[in-house]
């Protein structure tokens, strides 16, 4: 039985096919394959987030996936956040909050965040906080990103 | 790190041992082991399954008799094996002694269990290894006495084909070893501190 | 699948087998992926209880209607599993079937008193919670046999639950958990069961605990006389605590479990 498979995934909107070995894991897929390499590894073991991408509305560890699991599936990186290349709200008030400093693990946690708004337009702060607690950052203190997300879900209309 | 098993059998000593030298005819009552190739009448090659909770663990290597004592019922057998997806490697020294004893022959197996590479590391490694051990030797102890001492009695026992490979006791490497070694184990560990 | 091909690992949720397949712990020669079986991914109310599919997801029986309306305890004790992304991907069968000591599935289930359903090619069997550990994170499977369900019998209407567990941070395995169901009949407790998690290799029901409930109302001493039963477990030793430690920690979380199960009760929403 051969091993390699062909998949076909839409990834931000855009259909791929492509043949991937069965042992590819999403994210070495989207950053290899696709060569979207805003999804990072950091400890690929499923603890950091710093892989967390949108796999049909939801986020996943892309480390812990396989590339054939998303095969018909819909995928949505930190490179599909921008709208017609302007930072979408959320990314502008990461600016502006001052959410980021290294970006590491910034694209995991837009995508954490992402999700978070669009289940629940208005959290509370330990919403927030309890909802990016799969997602490690070495340099923030967490606070700006909090800030960022509050900020935004401020806006929304509910 | 060393490990002691014993066990007795229900035969008399030149007889207990006579069978448990013949590797052919007792190597189907180690768990989890095949013997894929008899080199000469002193050494063996053969291959080994134990699982470890999630872990599977396959050693392919080879033991020989470096000693071999049949007159007073010793022998020392030097056995070593890679794991098969290099994952390390193990190495033993075990010296086996046969004395008589009240129900028949005792029998003592004193290991030298040298383990390297990531299996040395596997999770609680230490404590495990002996108790699958201590559960391997009663296994082995059982088979020898309900399967293979019970044919003794002159008949010929026709041993597996020289040569063949013997896939044995698959089973062996699944629930039941592991079930009643950590059972053991776990019990042993915690029983007499806290 | 699992009949046909030796040395083979079962694809279910990957949050546990995925990590070990990256470290190379796990070097399976085969990876059977059972993501896209929807009859073993549904939950369902049977009579006298609910019926989880193997493949169910942590987040899927954490907000469903029909879980917190029947099985509160296991709605809000999935909170404490891991983090989001985890809990979108993991599953109950995945989790029960790995069996990591500090699960929260295996304790909410054994509160429960479940029944798990195992399959190979041929036959069917089925296993109470209470013979499905059979040592360190070895479930009772035997060679191409799979989980494929879970059946949870449900409390009576109205029953009270509670649920704590100690981990360093939020989502990081608990040293140790107590998962609590209480069910009054007017002020006296009439049925009880507190299950461990985190203290041995499978979950750890206190029998005699729950019997000093039963026909009693809840008072503070009772309540912390039950908990204190919890440190008669075995404990595990490794590099996060000592065994010592971990039944000390089963007591408070047994305590704690209970008071948010009295709480309840009573009406008031309780902090973790």
């Amino acid at each position: 039985m051969s091993d390699r498979h062909e998949i076909t995934v839409n990834v931000n909107g855009k259909p791929y096919t492509r043949e991937v070995e069965g042992r590819h894991t999403l994210a070495d897929f989207l950053r290899h394959g696709l060569e979207l390499t805003g999804t990072h590894l950091g400890c690929e073991h499923g603890v950091c987030g710093a892989c967390t991408v949108l796999v049909d509305g939801k986020t996943v560890r892309g480390c812990l996936m396989l590339a054939v699991q998303v095969d018909g599936a819909k995928v949505t990186t930190v490179e599909g956040l921008a709208e017609d290349g302007e930072l979408n709200p959320l990314q502008q008030a990461f600016m502006d909050n001052h959410a980021l400093q290294c970006g590491f693990c910034t694209p995991g946690m837009l995508m954490t965040l992402t999700e978070l708004l669009a289940d629940n337009p208005n959290p509370s702060e330990q919403e927030v906080r309890d909802a990016i607690s799969g997602n490690i950052c070495r340099c923030t203190g967490y606070q700006g990103i909090v800030n960022a997300a509050l900020a935004v879900a401020g806006k929304q209309d509910s | 790190m060393k490990l002691e098993n014993s066990f007795e059998v229900a035969a008399p000593p030149a007889e207990a041992w006579a069978v448990l030298v013949d590797v052919e005819r007792v190597a189907p009552c180690v768990p989890g082991a095949s013997l894929t190739e008899i080199v000469d009448e002193n050494a063996y090659k053969g291959s080994m399954k134990v699982k470890l909770g999630p872990v599977s663990l396959a050693f392919d290597g080879e033991a020989k008799f470096v000693e071999r004592d049949d007159a007073n019922f010793r022998a020392h057998i030097k056995a070593e094996g890679r794991e098969a997806k290099g994952r390390g490697g193990a190495q033993a020294d075990v010296e086996f002694s046969l004395v008589e004893s009240a129900e028949g022959s005792a029998v003592t197996i004193i290991t030298d269990l040298t383990l390297n590479g990531p299996v040395a590391q596997y999770g609680r490694s230490q404590g495990i290894i002996a108790s699958v051990a201590e559960e391997m030797v009663t296994r082995f102890a059982d088979c020898l006495r309900d399967k293979v001492l019970t044919q003794n009695d002159g008949a010929a026992v026709s041993p597996p084909p020289t040569g063949a490979t013997t896939e044995q006791n698959t089973s062996a490497s699944g629930i039941g070893i592991l079930f009643g070694a950590l059972k053991r184990w776990f019990k042993n560990l915690f029983g007499g501190g806290s | 699948m699992l009949a046909e091909f030796e040395d083979a690992k079962i694809l279910a949720g990957g949050q546990s087998l995925m990590p070990m397949m990256n470290f190379r712990y796990v070097m399976p020669e085969h990876v059977i992926d059972i993501n896209r079986i929807p009859e073993i991914a549904q939950i369902e109310e049977t009579d006298g209880g609910l019926k989880f599919g193997a493949m169910v997801r942590h987040n899927q029986a954490k907000d469903s209607e029909l879980v917190a309306a029947k099985c509160p305890l296991i709605a809000y004790g999935l909170e404490f599993v891991a983090h989001v992304q985890i809990r979108n991907r993991g599953t109950i069968g995945g989790s029960v079937s790995h069996l990591d000591p500090s699960a929260e599935w295996p304790a909410l289930l054994a509160a429960h008193d479940a029944v798990l359903h195992v399959r190979s090619k041929d036959a069917n069997r089925d296993v109470q919670i209470a013979e499905w550990s059979m040592g360190f994170m070895t479930p009772n499977l035997e060679e191409g046999e799979m989980l494929i369900g879970i059946s949870v019998p449900t409390w009576p209407a109205g029953h009270s639950y509670g649920f704590a567990e100690l981990a360093r941070r939020k989502g990081d395995f608990a040293l140790a958990g107590a998962a609590v169901l209480l069910n009054f009949a007017g002020d006296k407790i009439d049925r009880a069961a507190i299950a461990l998690t985190g203290v041995d290799t499978g979950p750890v029901r206190l029998p005699d605990a729950e019997s000093l409930l039963i026909g009693e109302g809840p008072s503070d001493e009772l309540l912390q006389e039950v908990a204190s039963k919890a440190s008669a477990v075995a404990g595990i030793d490794d590099v996060h605590a000592t065994a010592a430690y971990r039944q000390k920690i089963a007591v408070v979380m047994a305590r704690r479990a209970l008071e948010q199960a009295v709480a309840r009760r009573n009406g008031k929403a309780m902090a973790a």
